[in-house]
């Protein structure tokens, strides 16, 4: 069974979420499952599909960069962290000072997708920095 | 004389209607043949016209095209083959990162509010280990597979 077959409802979810760019390359023993997403919940079912498949997600021969890019600056994202605030720091690492603090569920506005894991936010309150892009939903 | 002319006219009549009937089959037939021929090659056909085999469609290799040219001219009855079929693009290899020091700061950055898990750098290969919940192992997967690093060794444990 190779693994675009094993693999093909994931697939058939990138390509049903509307994923753009999408590639899809068995390369060395790894589907690579490549493309941009146009909001969270585009990226979400992909996961989903694989959570189908895989559900402790432990897989390491499929591989999914599916990033969710490509958003405008001023766009509205919502804090999604487990309980705690959001930290917003002056430079996009964690070693950096942090600068504000969203709270969970708070809507913040998008200045720019600095890269695919940090972006520059700014909350209602005028504080702005970086923030862990795996906290906001577009 | 009169039966002889019927006679004659009687075997005109059946070897012309045998002429038309075996040309019009001919061709219909050889393509039917043809077509089989390509079953393994999706996404490509073939038509014969008088005995002349025109291939289309996009090939997945060169190889794969030559290799169904090939087939085709073994076809009893087609004279010749004409190659209107192209190759589909080679795309570019996935570009995999290595796992240095840039990327284990990435993944530790990623593994920071996920308590119980740990990522090391063995013999090159990025080894992931530890005991955590699918949602925590989901967001661990989704960071990494962004860093495009290839094969690594996921022991996560999910509980």
């Amino acid at each position: 069974m190779s693994l675009q077959d094993k693999y093909a409802s994931v697939v058939s979810a990138a390509q049903s979420a509307g994923i753009s760019d999408l590639s899809v390359q068995e390369q060395d023993g790894i589907l690579y499952i490549t493309g941009k997403a146009s909001n969270s919940a585009s990226k979400d079912s992909v996961w989903n599909a694989l959570g189908a498949i895989d559900s402790s997600y432990t897989a390491t021969d499929i591989n999914i960069d599916v990033q969710v890019s490509g958003l405008a600056a001023g766009a509205s994202l919502t804090v999604a962290t487990n309980e705690s605030n959001l930290n917003i720091r002056q430079e996009p690492s964690t070693d950096a000072a942090v600068v504000g603090k969203a709270a969970k569920g708070e809507t913040v506005t998008l200045v720019e997708q600095s890269s695919d894991d940090w972006w520059k936010i700014k909350t209602a309150d005028g504080e702005e920095g970086y923030a862990y892009a795996r906290y906001l939903k577009a | 004389m009169r039966k002889t002319f019927k006679i004659a006219a009687l075997a005109l009549m059946v070897s012309m209607t045998a002429v038309s009937c075996k040309k019009k089959v001919s061709d219909a037939e050889l393509t039917s043949q043809a077509t089989t021929t390509l079953t393994a090659y999706p996404g490509t056909s073939v038509e014969v016209k008088e005995g002349q085999a025109h291939l289309s469609g996009v090939f997945a290799t060169e190889a794969d095209k030559q290799a169904a040219i090939d087939a085709l001219k073994k076809v009893q009855g087609v004279k010749d083959v004409h190659d209107m079929a192209t190759v589909a693009p080679v795309a570019a290899p996935v570009e995999v990162n290595a796992v240095d020091a840039a990327v284990l700061t990435k993944v530790n950055t990623a593994l920071k509010d996920i308590p119980g898990v740990k990522a090391e750098d063995v013999a090159g290969t990025l080894t992931l280990t530890g005991t955590t919940t699918a949602a925590n192992a989901r967001k661990v997967k989704e960071s990494v597979d962004a860093l495009k690093i290839g094969k690594y060794d996921n022991k996560i444990t999910v509980k």
